[in-house]
């Protein structure tokens, strides 16, 4: 069971990547593009298109049909469905883009929103995609068996209608400014109206579902697509489970490109002329925290909050835990993502650290710990160094990977605990992880926070809620109770000379994929 | 004792044995952290949510209940359905087992001559230069890791002399035959393993077999070397041999994992895998009981062979 160890992404934590990008509650900032090294590669200018191209990505085991949209949560049949489906909207290259829908606007007070949708896009069997075909999704989505049901929990999906051909009405349960951001951002893909049983799969994506087995889906070019014709003609997504079997395919020449490496296999192939590895850099990276519960001794004390996150140092950590293939950060969810504040980069500041616990009467934690993700249990054994050097005895509870969500309801009670999460926008992440109601709220928010964060997401005025978010994230920075210490990036690995893969959402995209001359 | 009344007897403990592992199972999966339910319904359910969800599924009885239910299901040759794939067990497993099953197969196919060879080899020269040579080859390869072999495999044999694939990967519309190729690998890594282990206890037999009298008593009565090996000697190995070589089978059903997960080969394992992750226990149970059936018919068959050899070995000790 060895070569297992570094399949963690497979278990539950991969839902809680995946899952938590389908965030319940959220407002973003308004349209706002943010820092560019988010993209792995760009089109390569002249490069030739492929006839085929093959990807391997870790099998999402809880998903038996690779394009059933009501049950992807990470990998290869994420990466199906996302080229089947097309969305309303995306989060693409750090600026939400309508896909499907050609406006999304709310009426005055942000309690009734209409989509209009493009015109002339057609289905895979010739159809046109229409207001009946959206209102079915959205229908379906938003209840079971769909995964997605909490993501449509504001929307009265018994009064979801269709105006005309083109136009939706979707009436909400509370006013909400932020819809678009939380809901049709985070998972709106549109299959034909009647549309219950995805075995064969239908959307209006650039490519068909051509042919299946157990490892391996083959997909095909939608020529007639209305986003632009995809230079791969025929793409094959094979199921992989273990990262250091992805990384022998790729070598071996079975595949062209794997999606998600180990940071030692990166590390080794880094000499390897034949092969590129892809970074994800901060906007596709998991964030890595050391959560302290407000609510809880002695983190109710904020004294002993600032304490811990002053008394860290970061760089250090992501050098070691994670082999220096992540970035430092800086206690808020966001960063190079749209909305997220711009705070300043935490230093490590050993004497206010001292001064601060000596104050409170701090000389011992304990943290609960577990390699939930690779690295992170170096991570805590450093930061227990650390800590030491700040006056306190750091004590790691360690806890395997699968006992580690076994009870959800506990998570709340636990005062100092490793955890992650994935890095989106700083509004998504606030609202879906830091309200009263979210199982991972491990910082334990107080009543007036939530009541800002309610308030917050449902000022209709663009400009009025990011800048209602920008003060929650710096209230989080200030006195909060993440100690988000890193960002684990995406790792792939790729053939030389295959550009144009995007990363949109945490899901790599080949439809743009051109190949070596 | 007849043939019969041993195979009647063996039924029976073969089905209480079933049944201790089928609880064992069960009971296993109640002490997983965290259930059907979460699992199916992801991180972001709330509380609620999942309670309801226990309800559907029906998690939240008694597990003496659901027990009951799922064994007489069982009866019925029903193996009851996945809660993660809704999907009958039967369906799900049928793919992955054939497969395994070939894995198993074609290594037991390679594995077993092999073994005899070597322990004969070695067995017939104990402390010769061959013996030493081998022995020793054979201990290093036993105390590897399977997964380090697996990948020193597919370093030499795929990456630096580009042979064969790295990964298993069956065609699309076929099976693992439609490309015997991905199988050298597999079969390769659990051979060195399972060779070099059932070799070393074939060498042990023949030793022991070596030293009883009819075998001295065949070779002094001048009967050419082979005459003996094959007539006198190999019978009295046949017993532990066939031991062995159930142990070996049963062994190499739930011992594939690995080398399954290093060529993704698209077996048992996976399956396995995700039954224990998503707590779908019809899943569990179904896999679990089908790898002890397969174990207990065959230590029966060992057994079996056994009971046809020893007759003879009687006469022939006499």
């Amino acid at each position: 069971m060895a070569s297992m160890a570094h399949g963690q992404e497979f278990n539950r934590r991969s839902l809680l990547r995946f899952g938590l990008f389908a965030g319940v509650t959220a407002v973003g900032a308004p349209l706002l593009a943010a820092c560019g090294d988010d993209e792995p590669s760009q089109t390569g200018g002249g490069s030739p298109s492929l006839a085929v191209l093959k990807v391997g990505a870790p099998n999402a085991v809880t998903d038996a049909e690779a394009g059933n949209p009501l049950a992807t949560s990470i990998g290869a049949t994420l990466i199906v469905m996302r080229h089947v489906y097309d969305s309303l909207m995306v989060l693409d290259n750090g600026e939400y883009k309508y896909q499907l829908a050609e406006s999304v606007e709310p009426n005055a007070d942000a309690t009734e929103w209409t989509i209009t949708l493009r015109s002339g896009v057609t289905f895979h069997d010739g159809k046109p995609v229409t207001a009946d075909d959206v209102v079915h999704s959205l229908r379906t989505l938003g209840a079971k068996p769909s995964n997605r049901v909490s993501v449509y929990g504001n929307v009265d999906l018994a009064k979801l209608s269709a105006v005309d051909a083109r136009t939706v009405k979707v009436p909400l349960l509370t006013p909400r400014g932020d819809f678009k951001e939380s809901v049709l951002v985070v998972f709106s893909p549109i299959f034909p109206a009647g549309m219950t049983e995805f075995s064969k799969p239908i959307g209006s994506g650039p490519y068909k579902l051509a042919e299946r087995n157990g490892t391996t889906t083959r997909l095909v070019a939608n020529e007639q697509y209305w986003g632009g014709k995809p230079t791969v003609a025929e793409l094959q997504v094979v199921g992989i489970l273990d990262a250091g079997a992805r990384l022998s395919a790729l070598k071996a020449g079975q595949i062209d490109y794997a999606v998600s490496i180990s940071s030692t296999g990166a590390k080794t192939e880094t000499t390897n002329s034949e092969l590129v590895v892809v970074r994800g850099g901060p906007a596709n990276s998991n964030a890595l925290s050391f959560a302290m519960n407000q609510k809880l001794a002695p983190f109710n004390d904020v004294r002993v909050r600032k304490a811990v996150r002053l008394a860290v140092d970061r760089q250090a950590l992501v050098e070691n835990a994670l082999l220096g293939l992540g970035s430092p950060a800086d206690d808020v969810v966001g960063k190079t993502l749209p909305g997220y504040a711009d705070l300043p980069a935490r230093t490590r500041d050993l004497e206010q650290a001292k001064r601060l616990f000596a104050e409170a009467g701090i000389t011992k934690l304990t943290l609960r710990t577990g390699e939930l993700v690779p690295g992170m249990l170096n991570a805590s054994r450093l930061m227990a160094q650390q800590l030491k050097e700040a006056g306190v005895e750091l004590t790691l509870d360690e806890i395997s990977p699968d006992a580690y969500y076994a009870d959800l309801a506990a998570l709340a009670t636990f005062p100092f605990q490793a955890f992650y999460y994935v890095n989106r926008p700083a509004a998504v992440h606030l609202s879906a992880v830091t309200h009263g109601k979210a199982p991972f709220n491990v910082t334990g928010t107080s009543p007036a926070y939530q009541a800002r964060l309610a308030a917050a997401q449902a000022t209709a005025d663009d400009k009025a809620r990011a800048d209602a978010f920008k003060a929650l994230q710096q209230e989080f920075y200030d006195e909060g109770g993440d100690l988000l210490w890193g960002f684990q990036e995406q790792l792939d690995a790729s053939r030389k000379g295959i550009s144009g893969v995007r990363t949109m959402q945490s899901v790599q995209l080949f439809d743009q994929a051109t190949g070596p001359a | 004792m007849t043939a019969l009344k041993f195979l009647a007897r063996r039924l029976l403990a073969t089905v209480a044995t079933l049944f201790a592992v089928s609880v064992v199972l069960f009971a296993a999966s109640e002490v997983l952290p965290g259930d059907a339910a979460s699992a199916s319904l992801g991180p972001d359910a709330t509380l609620e949510e999942v309670e309801q969800r226990r309800a559907e599924l029906g998690v939240d009885r008694p597990w003496a209940v659901r027990f009951a239910e799922w064994a007489a299901g069982v009866v019925r040759l029903d193996l009851g359905t996945s809660t993660s794939m809704h999907q009958p067990v039967v369906d799900i497993v049928a793919e992955p087992l054939a497969a395994t099953g070939l894995l198993v197969g074609l290594t037991a196919a390679v594995t077993v001559p092999l073994a005899m060879g070597i322990g004969l080899l070695t067995g017939l020269r104990p402390g010769g230069r061959v013996d030493r040579v081998v022995s020793a080859v054979a201990v290093v390869s036993v105390s590897i890791p399977q997964f380090v072999t697996a990948g020193l495999l597919v370093l030499v044999f795929a990456d630096l002399i580009p042979l064969l694939p790295a990964i298993s990967l069956p065609p699309l519309g076929g099976g693992p035959l439609d490309r015997p190729e991905i199988l050298v690998l597999p079969v390769a890594a659990l051979t060195l393993f399972g060779a070099a282990w059932a070799s070393r206890i074939v060498r042990a037999a023949v030793i022991d077999a070596d030293a009883m009298p009819h075998v001295e008593a065949a070779r002094l009565a001048g009967l050419p070397e082979r005459v003996v090996v094959f007539r006198h000697l190999l019978p009295a190995a046949v017993p532990p041999c066939a031991q062995t070589f159930a142990w070996l089978l049963s062994g190499l059903f739930g011992g594939t994992t690995v080398v399954e997960v290093v060529f993704n080969y698209p077996g048992l394992s996976q399956t396995l895998v995700a039954a224990v992750r998503n707590h779908d226990t019809a899943v569990l149970e179904g896999v679990g009981l089908l790898l002890a059936a397969i174990i207990v018919v065959s230590f029966v068959l060992a057994d079996l062979v056994v009971m046809a050899v020893e007759p003879r070995l009687r006469v022939a000790a006499r």
